[in-house]
Protein backbone atom coordinates (compact mmCIF):
# COMPACT_ATOMS: atom_id res chain seq x y z
CA UNK A 1 0.00 0.00 0.00
CA UNK A 2 2.40 2.59 1.00
CA UNK A 3 4.72 1.54 -1.85
CA UNK A 4 1.69 2.05 -3.95
CA UNK A 5 1.29 5.27 -2.74
CA UNK A 6 4.63 6.99 -2.92
CA UNK A 7 4.56 5.73 -6.61
CA UNK A 8 1.29 7.81 -7.06
CA UNK A 9 2.46 10.77 -5.62
CA UNK A 10 6.12 10.53 -7.80
CA UNK A 11 3.46 9.94 -10.97
CA UNK A 12 1.87 13.22 -10.24
CA UNK A 13 5.41 14.97 -9.43
CA UNK A 14 6.23 13.64 -13.37
CA UNK A 15 2.90 14.55 -14.22
CA UNK A 16 3.85 18.36 -13.92
CA UNK A 17 6.90 18.49 -14.26
CA UNK A 18 6.48 20.22 -17.73
CA UNK A 19 5.11 22.66 -15.43
CA UNK A 20 8.38 23.26 -14.49
CA UNK A 21 9.79 23.74 -17.57
CA UNK A 22 7.45 26.31 -18.61
CA UNK A 23 8.12 30.30 -18.72
CA UNK A 24 5.95 33.07 -16.61
CA UNK A 25 3.15 34.01 -19.04
CA UNK A 26 3.88 31.96 -22.12
CA UNK A 27 2.52 33.81 -25.42
CA UNK A 28 -0.65 31.38 -26.08
CA UNK A 29 -3.22 32.59 -28.99
CA UNK A 30 -6.24 31.02 -29.09
CA UNK A 31 -7.16 30.10 -32.94
CA UNK A 32 -9.81 32.67 -34.57
CA UNK A 33 -12.52 31.62 -37.36
CA UNK A 34 -13.18 35.30 -37.56
CA UNK A 35 -10.78 36.54 -40.66
CA UNK A 36 -8.57 38.78 -39.70
CA UNK A 37 -8.55 38.20 -35.96
CA UNK A 38 -5.91 36.95 -34.13
CA UNK A 39 -7.77 36.36 -31.08
CA UNK A 40 -11.63 36.03 -30.74
CA UNK A 41 -13.08 36.68 -27.20
CA UNK A 42 -16.18 36.76 -28.16
CA UNK A 43 -17.25 32.97 -28.77
CA UNK A 44 -15.47 31.82 -24.97
CA UNK A 45 -17.35 31.53 -21.74
CA UNK A 46 -17.37 34.64 -19.50
CA UNK A 47 -14.92 32.57 -17.04
CA UNK A 48 -12.14 32.07 -19.45
CA UNK A 49 -12.67 35.39 -21.43
CA UNK A 50 -12.02 37.04 -17.80
CA UNK A 51 -8.82 34.83 -17.23
CA UNK A 52 -8.05 35.60 -20.70
CA UNK A 53 -7.78 39.32 -20.49
CA UNK A 54 -5.93 38.80 -16.68
CA UNK A 55 -2.99 37.26 -18.86
CA UNK A 56 -2.89 39.95 -21.59
CA UNK A 57 -2.72 42.68 -19.04
CA UNK A 58 -0.03 40.81 -17.24
CA UNK A 59 2.02 39.74 -20.19
CA UNK A 60 0.65 42.35 -22.83
CA UNK A 61 4.04 41.56 -25.11
CA UNK A 62 3.09 38.36 -26.38
CA UNK A 63 -0.25 40.23 -27.48
CA UNK A 64 0.95 43.35 -28.84
CA UNK A 65 -0.03 44.12 -32.63
CA UNK A 66 -2.44 41.34 -32.66
CA UNK A 67 -5.95 42.01 -33.72
CA UNK A 68 -8.53 41.31 -30.76
CA UNK A 69 -12.15 40.41 -30.57
CA UNK A 70 -14.07 40.90 -27.90
CA UNK A 71 -17.23 41.84 -26.34
CA UNK A 72 -18.05 43.04 -22.84
CA UNK A 73 -19.57 46.27 -21.98
CA UNK A 74 -19.19 49.87 -23.06
CA UNK A 75 -17.84 52.26 -20.15
CA UNK A 76 -16.14 55.70 -20.00
CA UNK A 77 -13.43 57.24 -17.72
CA UNK A 78 -13.78 60.98 -17.85
CA UNK A 79 -10.62 62.63 -17.25
CA UNK A 80 -11.02 66.39 -16.17
CA UNK A 81 -7.94 67.26 -15.28
CA UNK A 82 -6.62 66.74 -18.66
CA UNK A 83 -9.97 66.51 -20.25
CA UNK A 84 -9.93 63.40 -21.98
CA UNK A 85 -12.61 60.74 -22.19
CA UNK A 86 -10.98 57.34 -22.46
CA UNK A 87 -13.79 54.27 -24.11
CA UNK A 88 -13.47 50.85 -22.69
CA UNK A 89 -14.66 47.50 -22.95
CA UNK A 90 -15.50 45.93 -19.51
CA UNK A 91 -15.54 42.37 -18.83
CA UNK A 92 -17.15 40.88 -15.47
CA UNK A 93 -16.00 37.57 -13.73
CA UNK A 94 -18.10 35.09 -13.00
CA UNK A 95 -18.87 36.46 -9.49
CA UNK A 96 -19.11 40.09 -10.82
CA UNK A 97 -17.12 41.59 -8.25
CA UNK A 98 -14.23 42.26 -10.48
CA UNK A 99 -13.93 43.42 -14.09
CA UNK A 100 -11.09 43.92 -16.17
CA UNK A 101 -11.48 46.10 -19.33
CA UNK A 102 -9.23 47.71 -22.30
CA UNK A 103 -9.69 50.63 -23.26
CA UNK A 104 -10.65 51.52 -27.09
CA UNK A 105 -9.86 54.47 -29.81
CA UNK A 106 -12.81 54.00 -32.38
CA UNK A 107 -11.86 54.18 -35.84
CA UNK A 108 -13.34 56.81 -37.89
CA UNK A 109 -14.63 60.28 -37.16
CA UNK A 110 -17.00 60.07 -34.03
CA UNK A 111 -18.11 62.60 -31.64
CA UNK A 112 -18.79 61.89 -28.08
CA UNK A 113 -21.45 61.75 -26.45
CA UNK A 114 -23.62 62.08 -30.07
CA UNK A 115 -22.10 58.80 -31.73
CA UNK A 116 -21.92 57.09 -28.12
CA UNK A 117 -24.74 55.12 -26.11
CA UNK A 118 -24.96 55.45 -22.68
CA UNK A 119 -22.54 53.47 -20.72
CA UNK A 120 -23.51 49.82 -20.04
CA UNK A 121 -24.23 49.46 -23.77
CA UNK A 122 -23.19 45.64 -24.67
CA UNK A 123 -20.56 46.12 -27.39
CA UNK A 124 -18.43 44.07 -29.56
CA UNK A 125 -14.89 45.52 -30.29
CA UNK A 126 -12.59 44.28 -32.73
CA UNK A 127 -8.95 46.12 -32.94
CA UNK A 128 -5.25 46.04 -32.89
CA UNK A 129 -3.37 45.91 -29.64
CA UNK A 130 -1.24 48.29 -28.99
CA UNK A 131 0.41 50.06 -25.90
CA UNK A 132 0.86 53.59 -24.77
CA UNK A 133 2.58 55.99 -22.23
CA UNK A 134 1.14 58.75 -20.36
CA UNK A 135 1.67 60.68 -17.17
CA UNK A 136 4.74 58.14 -16.89
CA UNK A 137 2.54 55.27 -16.97
CA UNK A 138 2.17 52.31 -19.24
CA UNK A 139 -1.22 51.57 -20.68
CA UNK A 140 -2.94 49.35 -23.84
CA UNK A 141 -5.41 50.17 -25.97
CA UNK A 142 -7.24 48.88 -29.27
CA UNK A 143 -6.47 51.24 -31.80
CA UNK A 144 -8.57 51.36 -35.03
CA UNK A 145 -11.07 49.51 -33.45
CA UNK A 146 -14.48 48.32 -34.88
CA UNK A 147 -17.04 48.91 -32.32
CA UNK A 148 -20.86 47.33 -32.77
CA UNK A 149 -22.69 48.77 -30.09
CA UNK A 150 -25.52 46.00 -29.87
CA UNK A 151 -28.85 47.47 -27.70
CA UNK A 152 -28.20 50.78 -30.22
CA UNK A 153 -28.66 48.71 -33.18
CA UNK A 154 -31.38 47.10 -31.91
CA UNK A 155 -32.81 50.71 -30.89
CA UNK B 1 -15.40 23.51 -27.25
CA UNK B 2 -14.51 21.66 -24.38
CA UNK B 3 -11.66 20.65 -26.11
CA UNK B 4 -10.68 24.04 -27.26
CA UNK B 5 -10.50 25.36 -23.68
CA UNK B 6 -8.17 22.52 -22.43
CA UNK B 7 -5.38 23.78 -24.99
CA UNK B 8 -5.66 26.97 -22.38
CA UNK B 9 -2.41 26.89 -20.59
CA UNK B 10 -4.53 28.75 -17.25
CA UNK B 11 -7.25 25.87 -17.80
CA UNK B 12 -4.57 23.13 -17.77
CA UNK B 13 -2.73 24.81 -14.66
CA UNK B 14 -6.23 25.04 -12.85
CA UNK B 15 -6.75 21.48 -13.65
CA UNK B 16 -3.27 20.70 -12.24
CA UNK B 17 -3.63 22.89 -9.12
CA UNK B 18 -7.32 22.22 -8.38
CA UNK B 19 -6.68 18.32 -8.37
CA UNK B 20 -3.28 18.41 -6.29
CA UNK B 21 -5.85 20.71 -3.63
CA UNK B 22 -8.40 18.77 -3.56
CA UNK B 23 -6.45 15.22 -3.04
CA UNK B 24 -4.92 16.89 -0.34
CA UNK B 25 -7.93 18.46 1.47
CA UNK B 26 -9.58 15.58 1.42
CA UNK B 27 -7.06 12.97 2.78
CA UNK B 28 -6.38 15.42 5.84
CA UNK B 29 -10.27 16.11 5.84
CA UNK B 30 -10.86 12.86 7.04
CA UNK B 31 -8.66 12.87 10.15
CA UNK B 32 -10.43 16.50 11.01
CA UNK B 33 -13.77 15.36 10.80
CA UNK B 34 -13.03 12.35 12.91
CA UNK B 35 -11.07 14.53 15.50
CA UNK B 36 -13.92 16.99 15.42
CA UNK B 37 -11.66 19.64 14.22
CA UNK B 38 -14.32 20.61 10.87
CA UNK B 39 -14.04 23.99 12.03
CA UNK B 40 -10.30 24.74 12.03
CA UNK B 41 -10.19 24.92 8.25
CA UNK B 42 -12.23 28.03 8.34
CA UNK B 43 -10.50 29.47 11.62
CA UNK B 44 -7.22 29.31 9.67
CA UNK B 45 -9.15 30.02 5.89
CA UNK B 46 -9.85 33.60 7.81
CA UNK B 47 -6.21 34.23 9.55
CA UNK B 48 -4.91 33.82 5.39
CA UNK B 49 -7.46 36.22 4.52
CA UNK B 50 -5.48 38.70 7.47
CA UNK B 51 -2.34 37.75 6.17
CA UNK B 52 -3.26 38.21 2.82
CA UNK B 53 -4.50 41.71 4.05
CA UNK B 54 -0.92 42.33 5.83
CA UNK B 55 0.86 41.49 2.84
CA UNK B 56 -1.19 43.35 0.48
CA UNK B 57 -1.09 46.64 2.99
CA UNK B 58 3.08 46.24 3.08
CA UNK B 59 3.11 45.65 -0.98
CA UNK B 60 5.02 42.25 -0.74
CA UNK B 61 5.41 41.14 -4.10
CA UNK B 62 4.93 37.29 -3.06
CA UNK B 63 2.37 37.38 -0.66
CA UNK B 64 2.44 33.44 -0.35
CA UNK B 65 6.08 34.10 1.31
CA UNK B 66 4.19 36.59 4.27
CA UNK B 67 0.83 34.47 4.48
CA UNK B 68 2.18 30.55 4.57
CA UNK B 69 4.25 31.27 7.86
CA UNK B 70 1.72 33.64 9.33
CA UNK B 71 -0.96 30.96 9.15
CA UNK B 72 1.41 27.41 10.14
CA UNK B 73 1.99 29.79 13.16
CA UNK B 74 -1.29 30.24 14.08
CA UNK B 75 -2.58 26.86 13.65
CA UNK B 76 0.01 25.82 16.40
CA UNK B 77 -1.21 28.63 18.22
CA UNK B 78 -4.87 27.56 17.83
CA UNK B 79 -3.59 23.79 18.82
CA UNK B 80 -1.23 25.41 21.62
CA UNK B 81 -4.24 27.51 22.90
CA UNK B 82 -6.95 24.70 22.64
CA UNK B 83 -5.19 22.40 24.35
CA UNK B 84 -3.49 24.37 27.76
CA UNK B 85 -5.53 27.73 28.53
CA UNK B 86 -9.13 27.87 29.89
CA UNK B 87 -10.08 29.10 25.85
CA UNK B 88 -11.01 25.74 25.09
CA UNK B 89 -11.28 24.66 21.38
CA UNK B 90 -14.27 25.84 19.46
CA UNK B 91 -14.54 29.26 21.29
CA UNK B 92 -10.95 29.83 20.40
CA UNK B 93 -11.21 28.83 16.79
CA UNK B 94 -14.57 31.29 16.31
CA UNK B 95 -12.24 34.32 18.13
CA UNK B 96 -9.12 33.82 15.71
CA UNK B 97 -11.56 32.99 12.87
CA UNK B 98 -13.88 36.39 12.93
CA UNK B 99 -10.98 38.13 14.62
CA UNK B 100 -9.01 37.82 11.69
CA UNK B 101 -11.49 38.58 8.91
CA UNK B 102 -12.28 41.86 10.44
CA UNK B 103 -8.85 42.96 11.62
CA UNK B 104 -8.06 41.88 7.64
CA UNK B 105 -11.03 43.87 5.88
CA UNK B 106 -9.81 46.89 8.50
CA UNK B 107 -6.55 46.91 7.19
CA UNK B 108 -7.65 46.79 3.48
CA UNK B 109 -9.92 49.38 3.85
CA UNK B 110 -7.88 51.48 5.94
CA UNK B 111 -4.16 51.19 3.99
CA UNK B 112 -5.18 49.56 0.94
CA UNK B 113 -4.14 51.40 -2.59
CA UNK B 114 -6.06 49.20 -4.87
CA UNK B 115 -8.78 50.77 -6.93
CA UNK B 116 -10.68 47.72 -6.29
CA UNK B 117 -11.34 47.04 -2.73
CA UNK B 118 -14.67 45.40 -2.56
CA UNK B 119 -13.43 43.11 -5.76
CA UNK B 120 -9.95 42.05 -4.04
CA UNK B 121 -11.95 41.22 -0.84
CA UNK B 122 -14.97 39.27 -2.76
CA UNK B 123 -11.96 37.36 -5.05
CA UNK B 124 -10.05 36.57 -1.90
CA UNK B 125 -13.10 35.24 -0.37
CA UNK B 126 -14.59 33.61 -2.67
CA UNK B 127 -11.57 32.92 -5.23
CA UNK B 128 -13.20 34.11 -8.15
CA UNK B 129 -11.28 33.24 -11.17
CA UNK B 130 -8.28 33.48 -9.67
CA UNK B 131 -7.49 29.47 -9.81
CA UNK B 132 -7.77 30.66 -13.97
CA UNK B 133 -4.91 33.11 -13.43
CA UNK B 134 -2.05 31.59 -12.02
CA UNK B 135 1.35 31.73 -13.08
CA UNK B 136 3.51 29.16 -13.78
CA UNK B 137 5.63 29.53 -10.35
CA UNK B 138 2.70 29.56 -8.23
CA UNK B 139 1.57 26.34 -9.99
CA UNK B 140 5.35 25.14 -9.03
CA UNK B 141 4.93 26.10 -5.72
CA UNK B 142 1.18 24.63 -5.09
CA UNK B 143 2.72 21.13 -6.81
CA UNK B 144 6.20 21.10 -4.37
CA UNK B 145 3.86 22.11 -1.73
CA UNK B 146 1.11 18.77 -2.89
CA UNK B 147 3.69 16.46 -3.05
CA UNK B 148 5.08 17.16 0.28
CA UNK B 149 1.70 16.71 2.33
CA UNK B 150 0.99 13.91 0.12
CA UNK B 151 4.64 12.37 1.24
CA UNK B 152 4.21 13.55 4.76
CA UNK B 153 0.47 11.95 5.07
CA UNK B 154 1.82 8.85 3.81
CA UNK B 155 5.19 8.10 5.39
CA UNK B 156 2.76 9.12 8.84
CA UNK B 157 -0.44 7.24 7.79
CA UNK B 158 -0.35 4.72 10.73
CA UNK B 159 0.74 7.33 13.42
CA UNK B 160 -1.82 9.76 11.98
CA UNK B 161 -4.66 6.46 11.95
CA UNK B 162 -3.57 6.36 15.91
CA UNK B 163 -3.66 9.97 16.76
CA UNK B 164 -6.84 10.62 15.10
CA UNK B 165 -9.02 7.47 16.68
CA UNK B 166 -7.61 7.21 20.39
CA UNK B 167 -4.66 9.99 21.06
CA UNK B 168 -4.62 8.42 24.83
CA UNK B 169 -4.07 4.81 23.63
CA UNK B 170 -1.83 6.20 21.23
CA UNK B 171 -0.09 8.24 23.87
CA UNK B 172 -0.20 5.53 26.10
CA UNK B 173 1.70 3.10 23.36
CA UNK B 174 4.94 5.60 22.53
CA UNK B 175 3.35 7.83 19.82
CA UNK B 176 4.91 11.39 20.46
CA UNK B 177 0.83 12.42 19.77
CA UNK B 178 1.85 16.50 20.37
CA UNK B 179 4.51 16.40 17.98
CA UNK B 180 1.47 14.51 15.36
CA UNK B 181 -0.54 17.18 16.90
CA UNK B 182 1.78 20.14 15.28
CA UNK B 183 2.51 18.03 11.90
CA UNK B 184 -1.28 17.70 11.56
CA UNK B 185 -1.77 21.48 12.10
CA UNK B 186 1.09 22.87 9.52
CA UNK B 187 -0.16 20.02 6.85
CA UNK B 188 -3.71 21.73 7.64
CA UNK B 189 -2.36 25.28 7.02
CA UNK B 190 -0.40 24.72 4.25
CA UNK B 191 -3.46 22.74 2.44
CA UNK B 192 -5.86 26.09 3.77
CA UNK B 193 -3.09 28.58 2.16
CA UNK B 194 -3.30 26.21 -1.44
CA UNK B 195 -7.17 26.33 -1.32
CA UNK B 196 -8.17 29.22 -1.37
CA UNK B 197 -6.33 29.99 -4.78
CA UNK B 198 -9.33 27.43 -5.62
CA UNK B 199 -12.13 28.15 -3.95
CA UNK B 200 -11.59 31.45 -1.44
CA UNK B 201 -11.02 31.89 2.31
CA UNK B 202 -14.94 31.50 2.64
CA UNK B 203 -15.45 28.26 0.96
CA UNK B 204 -12.23 26.02 1.96
CA UNK B 205 -14.39 24.23 5.02
CA UNK B 206 -16.17 22.37 2.18
CA UNK B 207 -13.75 20.92 0.22
CA UNK B 208 -12.44 19.48 4.01
CA UNK B 209 -15.20 18.32 5.02
CA UNK B 210 -17.90 17.42 2.38
CA UNK B 211 -15.62 14.44 0.61
CA UNK B 212 -14.58 12.89 4.11
CA UNK B 213 -18.57 13.41 5.04
CA UNK B 214 -19.69 11.30 2.06
CA UNK B 215 -17.33 8.71 2.10
CA UNK B 216 -18.69 8.65 5.10
CA UNK B 217 -22.06 7.52 4.06
CA UNK B 218 -20.98 4.07 2.27
CA UNK B 219 -17.82 3.27 4.28
CA UNK B 220 -16.62 2.79 7.73
CA UNK B 221 -13.17 1.83 7.27
CA UNK B 222 -10.67 4.55 7.32
CA UNK B 223 -8.29 3.50 4.63
CA UNK B 224 -12.02 2.89 2.94
CA UNK B 225 -13.12 6.07 3.79
CA UNK B 226 -9.78 8.24 2.86
CA UNK B 227 -9.53 6.49 -0.55
CA UNK B 228 -13.24 7.26 -1.38
CA UNK B 229 -12.81 10.67 -0.30
CA UNK B 230 -10.02 11.12 -1.97
CA UNK B 231 -11.47 9.93 -5.16
CA UNK B 232 -14.88 12.10 -4.78
CA UNK B 233 -12.89 15.14 -3.72
CA UNK B 234 -10.89 14.86 -6.80
CA UNK B 235 -13.49 14.29 -9.44
CA UNK B 236 -15.66 16.92 -7.91
CA UNK B 237 -13.13 19.44 -7.96
CA UNK B 238 -12.43 18.39 -11.68
CA UNK B 239 -16.37 18.65 -12.81
CA UNK B 240 -16.44 21.93 -10.54
CA UNK B 241 -13.95 23.59 -12.85
CA UNK B 242 -14.69 22.17 -16.26
CA UNK B 243 -18.36 23.13 -15.20
CA UNK B 244 -17.68 26.67 -14.44
CA UNK B 245 -15.66 27.17 -17.52
CA UNK B 246 -18.64 26.03 -19.84
CA UNK B 247 -21.28 27.18 -17.96
CA UNK B 248 -19.34 30.70 -16.82
CA UNK B 249 -20.61 30.46 -13.14
CA UNK B 250 -17.69 31.14 -10.39
CA UNK B 251 -15.12 28.18 -9.96
CA UNK B 252 -15.37 28.31 -5.88
CA UNK B 253 -19.02 27.54 -5.36
CA UNK B 254 -19.47 25.55 -8.35
CA UNK B 255 -17.31 22.91 -6.76
CA UNK B 256 -18.90 23.48 -3.52
CA UNK B 257 -22.52 22.68 -5.19
CA UNK B 258 -21.14 19.44 -7.12
CA UNK B 259 -20.03 18.41 -3.53
CA UNK B 260 -23.34 19.32 -2.02
CA UNK B 261 -24.90 17.37 -4.98
CA UNK B 262 -22.55 14.14 -4.38
CA UNK B 263 -23.28 13.75 -0.42
CA UNK B 264 -27.09 13.91 -1.11
CA UNK B 265 -26.19 10.92 -3.59
CA UNK B 266 -24.41 9.32 -1.18
CA UNK B 267 -26.44 9.54 1.93
CA UNK B 268 -29.65 8.45 -0.14
CA UNK B 269 -27.39 5.30 -1.71
CA UNK B 270 -26.09 4.39 1.99
CA UNK B 271 -30.14 4.83 3.22
CA UNK B 272 -30.78 2.30 0.26
CA UNK B 273 -27.99 0.01 0.23
CA UNK B 274 -28.35 -0.34 4.75
CA UNK B 275 -25.42 1.52 5.81
CA UNK B 276 -21.92 1.42 5.44
CA UNK B 277 -19.29 -0.45 4.24
CA UNK B 278 -15.60 -1.74 5.29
Amino acid sequence: MKQLSILLVLLLLVSSLPVFAMAEYGPFLPLSSVPGVDIDLSQMSGTVVYAQVYNILMDPQAYLGKTIRMSGYYDIYEDSVNNAVYFSCIIPDATACCAQGIEFIWAGDHTYPDDYPEPGTDVIVTGRLESYTEGGYDYLHLVDSDVVFLTSELD
Amino acid sequence: MLATYLTFPFVRYAIIVGTLIALCSSLLGVTLVLKRFSFIGDGLSHVAFGAMAIAGVLHLSNNMLFVLPFTVLSAVLLLRTGQNTRIKGDAAIAMISVGALAVGYLLLSLFSTSANLSGDVCSTLFGSTSILTLTPGEVRLCIVLSVVVLTVFILFYNKIFAVTFDETFARAAGTPTDAFNLLIAIVIAVIIVLAMNLVGSLLISALIIFPAMSAMRLFKSFKGVTICSAVLSVTCSLAGILISILASTPVGSTIVAVNIAVFIVFSILAKCLGGTHS
